[in-house]
Parts: structure tokens; sequence; C-alpha cells
């Protein structure tokens, strides 16, 4: 495995866990019960996964 | 000296892993009066607390959720191998852009908490009327098999020679030809150990089970867990050992008849290199 195919590894961990973290944020505020913790925690897995995007490219 | 060194790490090992299963046959044939005897061989044998495990009296209804079991374990382990084959055939053979992005969400998938879905299931499978029934069960444990099932095959895909393949493309066969007739069969040590694997894994999960299942669905996780003896005060641990018995007896038999199957690599001596 290259550099390349670890850092592809990484952006399909951080966008599974991205796309679950959505999920948790957009339910909550549907919900009407939206929170600081799910969207902390979707900014960051967000920031996260661009970083990473940015670095396959 | 070394092999001697060896030999202690194979005992060592052995008895740390065999330890639980021996103690649980040895209280399960024990006199359910002397339960927490400490005495390491059987004594006071006696085959009631099969009887107990197995009788209907107290409420419990040990052999149905051995069937619902086989049911749960055998539809999970089909429909995850039937998936995971042709997962595992493409991440392991065929170059595609983002095959290792498909990886990582795989193994995203793998470590995902399973308590952390079990309130989101319980609602949605309650809200579409599944809740209770075999498919509640069965559909979520697919999502926590399959990465292990793809995991393990793939690792056995990569390192069946690829010569064979192209030599059956060269004479003529399609892709999925070449891989359901050559392939496939050459797969068939890893299919049985991912098979049983996956079964294993299956049949061993108790948090979903807990929640989702019913009565009359409820698997041996949860039937051993909510044992009820005579007395409705004291947990009848001996019925329950005598009931781990029973499960655990069937699976060490089919490790034991397809073992040769299991450790054996039929692609042995397919190509001269």
């Amino acid at each position: 495995m290259t550099a390349q195919d670890h850092l592809q590894l990484l952006a399909g961990i951080l966008g599974f866990f991205t796309l679950v973290a959505l999920g948790f944020a957009v339910a909550g505020i549907i919900g009407g019960d939206p929170g600081v913790v799910p969207s902390v925690a979707l900014l960051g897995l967000l920031v996260a996964l661009w970083f990473t995007v940015k670095r396959i490219r | 000296m070394k092999q001697a060194r060896i030999y202690l790490g194979v005992v060592v090992i052995l008895v740390w892993g065999l330890a639980p299963f021996y103690w649980m046959v040895v209280t399960a044939f024990r006199d359910p009066r002397y339960t927490f005897d400490t005495t390491p061989w059987p004594t006071h044998v006696t085959w009631e607390n099969f009887d107990n495990a197995l009788s209907t009296a107290n409420g419990n209804n040990f052999l149905r959720a051995v069937g619902n079991s086989l049911i749960v374990g055998g539809a999970t382990t089909l429909i995850a191998l039937v998936i995971g084959i042709f997962t595992a055939y493409a991440l392991s053979r065929i170059d595609f852009r983002f095959k290792y992005v498909v990886t990582g969400v795989i193994l995203g998938a793998s470590m995902f908490p399973v308590v952390a879905l079990v309130t989101p299931l319980f609602q949605f499978f309650t809200n579409i009327g599944w809740i209770g029934g075999y498919q509640a069960m069965i559909i979520p444990n697919i999502s926590f098999v399959l990465p292990l099932t793809i995991y393990t095959l793939a690792a056995f895909f990569a390192e069946l020679p690829w010569e064979l393949e192209e030599a059956a493309r060269i004479d003529g066969a399609g892709r999925f030809q070449a891989f359901r007739l050559v392939m496939l069969p050459l797969a068939a040590p890893a299919l049985f150990t991912t098979a049983i694997l996956a079964f294993i894994a299956a049949v061993n999960e108790y948090l979903l089970a807990s929640q989702l299942s019913s009565d009359k669905t409820e698997p041996v996780t949860v039937a051993i867990a909510r044992f009820s003896g005579n007395d409705p005060h004291v947990v009848p641990y001996a019925a329950i050992m005598a009931a781990g018995t029973i499960v655990a007896i069937p699976l060490v038999i089919m490790v034991l008849l397809f073992q040769r199957r299991i450790i054996s690599g039929l692609t042995a001596g397919g190509v001269k290199s």
C-alpha cells in the first residue's frame, strides 16, 4: 500500500463517521433537540476529512 | 530446551483457553446442590441440569431458542457470505478508483459501537412493525458480520495465484466464469473458515437480540440470560452451564468436522513457479 492508499483508507473511515455524525446532528435538529456536541463533532470530522481529501489530491 | 519452552507455551495457552469451557462442562454435570464445589474434576455426576435446561416447566423454552439462533445465525451467515464474496473479490482483484476509500468505509463500519445503534434500531423497527421478528436481528447482524467476512475473504483472494484466473480467461472464460468456476472452488477453505467465524459471531450476539427479539424469536444468548429455575430468587447456575454446554458442543463438532477444510490450502500445487 502506498501513502496515497493509506490516505484513501483514512478518508473512508473519516467519511463514514462524518456521515454518521451528520445523521445524528440532523436527527437532533429535526427531533427538536439540537445540541452543541453533535455539531462540534461533525465540524471536527468535516475539517479532518477536508484535510485528508486535500492531501490525496 | 527450546522445544520444551514451545510446549510449555502451548500448554499455557490451552489451559488459558479451555479452562472456562472445562469448568462449564464440569459444573453442567455436577449435582445442583454442589454447584459451588471447587473440586477441579467432575463430582456428584448427574444429568439433572440438562433436564432442567431443556424443561419448559419454568417458562423457559431452550430448544426453541436454539432453533431461533440457528435461523438468525444461518441467515446472517448466508447473506453475509454472498455479499462478502463479491465485495472481497472486487477489493482484492479489481483496480478501481477510490478502492481504499471503500475499504476505509468498511473498516469504519466495523469500528462502530453496537450499543449506539440499539435505541435508533429499536425505534425504527417498532415504527415499521419489524420489532420481535427475525429480520430485526438478521439485518443489523449482517452489517456487523460483513466487515469480518470481507476482510477474511479479501486477504484470501489476494493470496490466490493470478495465473489460474488468467489461464481461465485465456481459455475463453469471462471474468464471472473465471471467478465462479476457478477462483470460488479454490476459495472453499476460506469460505468455510469465514462461514464458521460469521456464524459464531452472529450466534454469540446478545446486545441487539436482547432488545429487538420477542419471546418467540429470542435467540439462545438471550434465553440463557433470562433462564429461571424453580425458585425465582435463585439463579439456576447449573442449568445455565448445561445450556451453555448444549450450545457450545455443536460448534465444537462443526469445527472438528471441517478442520481439514479450514486449515488446508486447496491451491497447493495449483501453479508451478
